[in-house]
Order: C-alpha cells, then sequence, then structure tokens
C-alpha cells in the first residue's frame, strides 16, 4: 500500500516537471519570436519595387544583378540614417582586407575618416609616406589613383583598402585643402612603417617633461609609465602631453590607465551612451604616477577618438590645460554584425561623452588656450602651440 | 546499499531524459505554433529572392542597433531606392524623393524661385558657371569661377549637384547664405543673397558690331526655346546678314523634343536627325518638320566641352548634312536619353532609356562630337575677356575659310 502511494507520487512528480518542462520550452520559443523586430513592412516600402519595375523596363545599359543591387539599397538605406560610420562592407573588400592584412603589403600612413561625405585626413602617421609628402589633418581626399571620389562614395575601409597595396608601388592622390584654390596632387611611395610608440624627453633649456604617444598599441600604458618614471627621476616640474595629430586607436585600454596616472581616484574617464539612453561609464586605471604635476594638453584638430577622450577627462577634471586647436570630434562606437551572404555592417551604436557629458562625436572639444599653427609657422619649423605650453607650465598662465 | 546509488541515479537519469525531452518537446510544438516570421520581401521579384533578405537583415539590425532613436523610416526606403538607383552605375539614372522634387521639378519651364546662377560641379566643387544677368546673384556680385563651400551650414563639396542646387533655391523672399571661395583670395567669405523669381532666357541674339553677321545663342532646351528661336531668327534674317553664327557652347541640353524642333530651322523637312535605339532593340528615327527659317544661310556652328545631349543631337546633324561648320573644341560626350518618371509618392525615377547616334550612325555617347575647326580658349584669353572661338567663326563667315 505505501509502495503503491509512493510510486504514484513518483510518477504525478514525473508528470509535473515533463509539463513544467515542456512548458518552459513551449515558452522561450513564444520569447523569442516575440522579441523580434516587427516583420512588418515600412510604409512605403512598395516605392522601391515601383521604381525596380520602372528600370526593368526602360533602362538602357546593362541591369547588374539582384545581389548588387541589394547591396546598392542598403548602402543607401545607411546613408538615410545621416551617419558616416554606419556602413556596409560587401564580401569582396571584406575579404581584400584580409588578405591586404597578410604579406608584404605596404600603405602610406593616413588615418581617414567620412565627414560630410568627404574622405577626410585626420591625420598622417609620424614619418609616413603621407607625413613625407605634406598630407595634413583636415585635406580632403578627391582622388585615390584613378578612382574619383567625387562621382561616388566611398567608405573609411574601401579607401584603406585602395591606398595599400605591394611595398614599393607608388600612389597618388589628389587633396582639396581649405583655402587652396588649387587642388593639390601628392605622389606617395607605399612602404611598411613602424607605428611610433612613446616619444619622450626633458624640453631643452627647462625643467618640464614632453610626452608625445601613440593610442594604437597595447604596449602604450606601460611604456607611459616607464617614461613618466623616467622624467620624474629627473625632476620635472611639469609636463606636455601631446595629443596633436592623433588618431586614437584602441578603447577602453590604454586610455583609462594613461588617464589615471594624473588622477586622484578612478573617476570616470568617459562614458558610453546607448540608443536607449543608458550610460555606461569606464573609470580610470589604478597607476597614479603623476596625480600633482602641472600637465598641459596639446591638441588640434588631429585630435581624434581615444585621443579626445584622454584630453576631455583631463580637462574636465581640470587637471589639465588644453593648449591649440578644437579637436576632430570622433566619438562613436561601432559594432560589427556580420551578415548571412557574407558581408559585414558596421554600425554606430554608442556616442562618447566626457566625464561632464561633453558629446565628442562631432563639434570635437574646444581648447582652453586657442593657439593656431599657420602655413608660415609649418615652412619655419616653429612650433607656436608647444611654445605657448612652455610659457604656461613656466608662468602658471 | 549498491542497490540505493543505482536506483538514484536510475531516477536522475529518468529526470534528466524527461525534462530535456519533454522541454524540447515543447520548443518544437511551440515552433509549429508560433513559426518565427520569414522575412518579409514586400513582393520582390523571384530572381531578388536568394538576395534580398539580407536586405532586411541589416533593416533589422539597424533597428536594433542604431544609437539615434526615432530612426525616420520613410527616409531609409529613399535612401534605399537611390541605393538601388546608384548601383546601376549611371551618372543620369536618378531618384529623387518627393520633396526635393517639388524644389528641383521646374527646371525646364523657364522660370524658377532662386538666387540665379548656373553651375558646375568641377572635382567635387561647386562652381558658378555665370550668374544670370540682373539676378540676384548677379547682384550681389558673384563671378564666374567662385566656388561655394557651404549653402547656410551645410557643406555642399562632393555632393549631388542636383541636391546642392535645391539646397540653394528656396522661395522668393527668402534669404540664402553662400560661402564663397574665390580664386586668388586666401580666404573664404560669406555673402547673403534674398531669393527672387529668375527667368531665363533660352534665346539670345544680335547682329556682329561691324559686320552682317548675325549671331544666335541658346542657353538650354527648355520648353519656349523652339518659339523663343523662331521669332529671334525672324527678326535677325530680316536684318539680310550674310552669315550666322549659332552658339551652343555651355548649353547642356534639355528636351529631346525641343532638339528636333531647334534643328528643323537649319535643316529641310523629312531629314533624320537622330537614331534613337532602345534597351529592346527598337530603333526609331526622329526627322526634321518643314518651314525651317534658316535652312540656306552660310553658318557657324560654335560647340565646347560644355555643350551637351540636345546640343550635341543638333551638333552631329548639322555636322553629318554637312549644313554648318563646327568650330570650338570637342563636345561633351552625352548621348542617351532619360525618362523622368513621376512614383506614386510624387518622387521622381529618372532614367537611361534610350542611346541616340548622329544620322550617320555614329555613337555620340562617351564620343562627343569633334569640331571642323578645333579652336580653344586659354586661361589667358578668360582673364582677358577675349573669345577666340567667335572671332574665328566671324573669320570664317567673312572670307570663306
Amino acid at each position: 500500500m505505501r509502495a503503491v502511494l509512493r510510486f504514484m507520487i513518483l510518477v504525478l512528480l514525473a508528470m509535473l516537471v515533463t509539463f513544467a518542462s515542456f512548458g518552459a520550452g513551449f515558452g522561450l520559443n513564444y520569447y523569442l519570436v516575440q522579441t523580434q523586430p516587427p516583420t512588418q513592412i515600412p510604409k512605403n516600402f512598395p516605392i522601391f519595387w515601383e521604381a525596380f519595375g520602372i528600370i526593368k523596363d526602360q533602362f538602357y545599359g546593362t541591369i547588374p544583378n539582384a545581389q548588387a543591387l541589394t547591396h546598392g539599397a542598403i548602402r543607401g538605406m545607411l546613408d538615410g540614417l545621416g551617419d558616416p560610420h554606419t556602413v556596409l562592407i560587401e564580401p569582396e573588400p571584406a575579404k581584400k582586407e584580409q588578405t591586404n592584412l597578410k604579406g608584404n603589403t605596404g600603405d602610406v600612413g593616413l588615418n581617414l575618416d567620412v565627414r560630410d561625405g568627404l574622405l577626410t585626413i585626420v591625420a598622417p602617421v609620424p614619418n609616413s609616406p603621407a607625413d613625407k609628402a605634406g598630407l595634413r589633418a583636415g585635406d580632403i581626399i578627391i582622388k585615390i589613383g584613378d578612382k574619383d571620389l567625387t562621382l561616388q562614395p566611398i567608405t573609411v575601409q574601401e579607401a584603406t583598402n585602395l591606398l595599400r597595396g605591394p611595398v614599393g608601388s607608388q600612389i597618388t592622390l589628389i587633396i582639396h585643402r581649405i583655402g587652396e584654390t588649387q587642388p593639390i596632387t601628392a605622389e606617395m611611395t607605399r612602404e611598411t612603417y613602424a607605428l611610433p610608440t612613446v616619444d619622450a624627453r626633458v624640453l631643452p633649456g627647462t625643467t618640464l617633461g614632453y610626452i608625445k604617444i601613440s593610442l594604437e598599441t597595447a604596449e602604450t600604458a606601460n611604456e607611459f609609465a616607464k617614461e613618466l618614471d623616467n622624467l620624474k627621476s629627473q625632476g620635472v616640474t611639469g609636463l606636455v602631453l601631446d595629443l596633436r595629430n592623433n588618431p586614437g586607436g584602441l578603447f577602453p585600454d590604454p586610455v583609462l590607465d594613461i588617464a589615471g596616472q594624473f588622477l586622484k581616484n578612478n573617476d570616470v574617464v568617459v562614458i558610453e551612451k546607448d540608443r536607449n539612453g543608458t550610460e555606461k561609464p569606464y573609470n580610470a586605471g589604478s597607476r597614479r604616477g603623476a596625480t600633482d604635476l602641472p600637465v598641459v594638453v596639446l591638441v588640434n584638430n588631429g585630435t581624434a577618438s581615444a585621443a579626445e577622450i584622454l584630453a576631455g577627462a583631463l580637462k574636465d577634471y581640470k587637471r589639465a590645460v588644453l593648449i591649440g586647436e578644437p579637436t576632430y570630434g570622433k566619438g562613436s562606437v561601432q559594432s560589427v554584425r556580420p551578415l548571412s551572404d557574407g558581408s559585414a555592417l558596421h554600425i554606430t551604436v554608442a556616442t562618447w561623452l566626457t566625464p561632464k557629458h561633453t558629446e565628442i562625436e562631432g563639434a570635437g572639444l574646444q581648447p582652453d588656450i586657442a593657439v593656431p599653427l599657420t602655413d608660415d609657422d609649418i615652412s619655419k619649423s616653429v612650433d607656436p602651440q608647444l611654445n605657448r605650453a612652455i610659457d604656461y607650465l613656466k608662468k602658471g598662465a | 546499499m549498491i542497490r540505493g546509488i543505482l536506483r538514484v541515479l536510475i531516477t536522475t537519469v529518468v529526470s534528466i531524459v524527461l525534462v530535456t525531452g519533454a522541454f524540447a518537446g515543447g520548443y518544437a510544438v511551440s515552433a509549429r505554433v508560433f513559426p518565427p516570421a520569414p522575412p518579409p520581401d514586400g513582393g520582390a521579384p523571384s530572381d531578388w529572392k536568394p538576395y534580398f533578405p539580407v536586405f532586411w537583415e541589416a533593416w533589422r539590425y539597424v533597428h536594433q542597433d542604431f544609437y539615434k532613436t526615432p530612426i525616420d523610416d520613410s527616409k531609409l526606403v529613399y535612401g534605399s531606392v537611390s541605393g538601388m538607383v546608384d548601383a546601376l552605375n549611371d551618372p543620369y539614372s536618378h531618384f529623387t524623393d518627393p520633396a526635393t522634387a517639388k524644389i528641383t521639378g521646374t527646371e525646364l519651364q523657364g522660370s524658377f524661385e532662386g538666387i540665379g546662377a548656373t553651375v558646375e560641379m568641377v572635382e567635387g566643387r561647386l562652381t558658378i558657371v555665370a550668374p544670370i544677368k540682373d539676378s540676384p546673384a548677379d547682384k550681389a556680385g558673384l563671378l564666374p569661377g567662385d566656388i561655394v563651400l557651404k549653402v547656410n551650414e551645410t557643406i555642399i563639396q562632393n555632393m549631388d549637384v542636383n541636391q546642392a542646387v535645391a539646397l540653394i533655391r528656396g522661395p522668393k523672399g527668402s534669404t540664402v547664405t553662400l560661402q564663397i571661395q574665390r580664386i586668388k583670395q586666401p580666404a573664404p567669405f560669406t555673402v547673403s543673397i534674398v531669393r527672387d523669381t529668375i527667368r531665363t532666357p533660352f534665346v539670345e541674339s544680335r547682329m556682329i558690331e561691324g559686320t552682317n553677321i548675325a549671331y544666335l545663342r541658346l542657353n538650354e532646351f527648355g520648353t519656349t526655346a523652339p518659339d523663343e528661336m523662331n521669332t529671334a531668327l525672324g527678326q535677325l534674317l530680316a536684318q539680310h546678314p550674310t552669315g550666322l553664327i549659332f552658339d551652343l557652347r555651355r548649353d547642356g541640353g534639355g528636351l529631346l523634343d525641343v532638339s528636333i524642333d531647334v534643328a528643323s530651322e537649319f535643316l529641310k523637312g523629312g531629314q533624320t536627325v537622330l537614331i534613337e535605339k532602345q534597351k529592346d532593340g527598337t530603333v526609331q528615327q526622329l526627322k526634321t518638320h518643314d518651314g525651317g527659317l534658316a535652312t540656306d544661310i552660310p553658318m557657324v556652328l560654335l560647340i565646347d566641352g560644355g555643350s551637351a545631349s540636345a546640343s550635341e543631337i543638333v551638333s552631329a546633324a548639322l555636322k553629318d548634312y554637312k549644313r554648318a561648320t563646327l568650330i570650338g573644341t570637342k563636345t561633351f560626350g552625352k548621348g542617351s536619353v532619360q525618362f523622368v518618371n513621376t512614383l506614386s509618392d510624387q518622387s521622381e525615377l529618372r532614367v537611361t532609356t534610350a542611346h541616340f547616334f548622329s544620322p550617320k550612325g555614329n555613337e555620340i555617347n562617351g564620343v562627343g562630337v569633334s569640331p571642323d575647326i578645333e579652336v580653344k580658349v586659354t586661361d589667358d584669353d578668360l582673364a582677358n575677356k577675349r573669345d577666340p572661338q567667335l572671332d574665328r567663326a566671324i573669320q570664317f563667315l567673312t572670307t570663306g575659310q
């Protein structure tokens, strides 16, 4: 009798568990289906097929295949967002990107961005072919080799592919520089060049340290710490941190660590704000190398991305004075979505805010003390921005 | 003891199997009842079916991930159509959304509201070709060669020329601010211009001073151009000129029908002006009509790289029939016909529907029409306001060579 009861309870329990599991499985699928975005066709989408129907009937030339037209449609849709960093990378370029990374590929050393539909130089890499050819931050590229960029817009990724090629090969760029009436032609030979790391020294005739860093390698944070110790051991009384023509690079490291060197706590260095308005703070690293040393940060319109984060944090905490020109204003985060046909979608998913909630994307950061660098200065090899920084650190104003 | 362990083990295994099985079963049943919605294709033709789902995949990701909300779906759809049309790789096929179409639509009617300057894109820079006489642009002091950097706050370099023009145009009485870069001036300057109704004269005519030669210029093959031409020609011929210079330089074309009317003034009736080939192989010969006013008078036609489309039709026909001597430089080489479709939501789709060929069957597209006598205009000529092409035409008509 007891055994029967026990058996029945067991069966009942088993049945209950089975039902519950069935329900859970059923519910999971239901949840997955329901949380998909609405699959309704946008209201005016019929226009798309109406237009294609007309093209099919009327167009004189050869109509590209449906895949090429679909990619065109995606590119156009993304253009409609008005964000230059949300782009489609088609399967072919995506593959070429891969092969370019291998083997004997040379480059000219340009950090690029698309601004107002124009392919713009953020900054040339120091001592790269582009730098030696005299290209500057803010220059607009209108032609790469035979490819006329005025006819069709181009993405940064496509441009980078065009600029790369075998070491020793030539590439010609036509540049438009604001203020110049004639386009500028720049011929360069592709090379492999080393990314600069940290350049640190005591400025001659002063007790001030000077550090110029690249944020493109993971090693920078350690090298920065080493150079900072080195300068401190030489008894520097102030520091010039040169972020001019610094396109940024890796995020969140090494920026958080370097910012922390100057701050007293693990303060917020940058805030990432997403589409829901959710703010995700990034805090400073734990090294505290120079919390009291007076600092000037040099910036210009080639200061972009992670370099703007660093400059913005030090400015907001009044930990440094920014001298130079307004920064570039590149402060958004992209994520990559692989698509089912082998292409990839780069989507801007968030934007960066400085600790005091200044948006970096767009206008960039304003210097505390504006000092321009003129063509005349460049030709005479004088650096009024650095001179102003030295002056400021000596006098405290 | 061992039996106890065995029992626990069996119970555990049976439970796991039951739970997993039931869960999977539940999921499977649910998937049948609530299937994942297939990506909609919105009516894709069958040859698109394998490729188009990736569009909706991208669409969905954008709506899930993109940082700026809300997203304007209708803008994305117009962008999509535009992107598809651009993928045809034909610079003359073009999609215009309803709002923009409304602004640019009146172009060939002879009047519009704007500042009154003809412009073109030169290496991605919007360049003033010429301000129309007495227009707001003229009164504001704009000069040929000025580069427009910004319209209000929008940078317009690399922009589609129609889009840039749409920004500059606007209702009469409103103000537009342009940032201008002028050659040989170090810094750009800003000028504010009040828009007005601009009437573009299609035709200019006069007798050339000190000669007995008539001069007739067509700026654009617009709707009223044939009537204007007819009137002007009548007035010129009444003065009994010994020769006629017809100037199609910098005339970017216009309406195809008008080119037939224009050619008919100089050629006898029933002659083929152009051969039009459509995509399905249909060949159509368009012929002159009777009653041309100037079919005999010795004639020079002036052409240059800015003579395009309808201008090239007339040039090629007059050349093939040896009706005129062509002086200047090679024409642009746009030998295609566009049809402007109005879609159901009032957006516009301009599609290249045909290529045209000269009466002798010569392709114009990508080739252009070469002059009989080549005369170039140098920068020096421009700076000193000399016109060697016109001078050569006068010489030709005066001396016969």
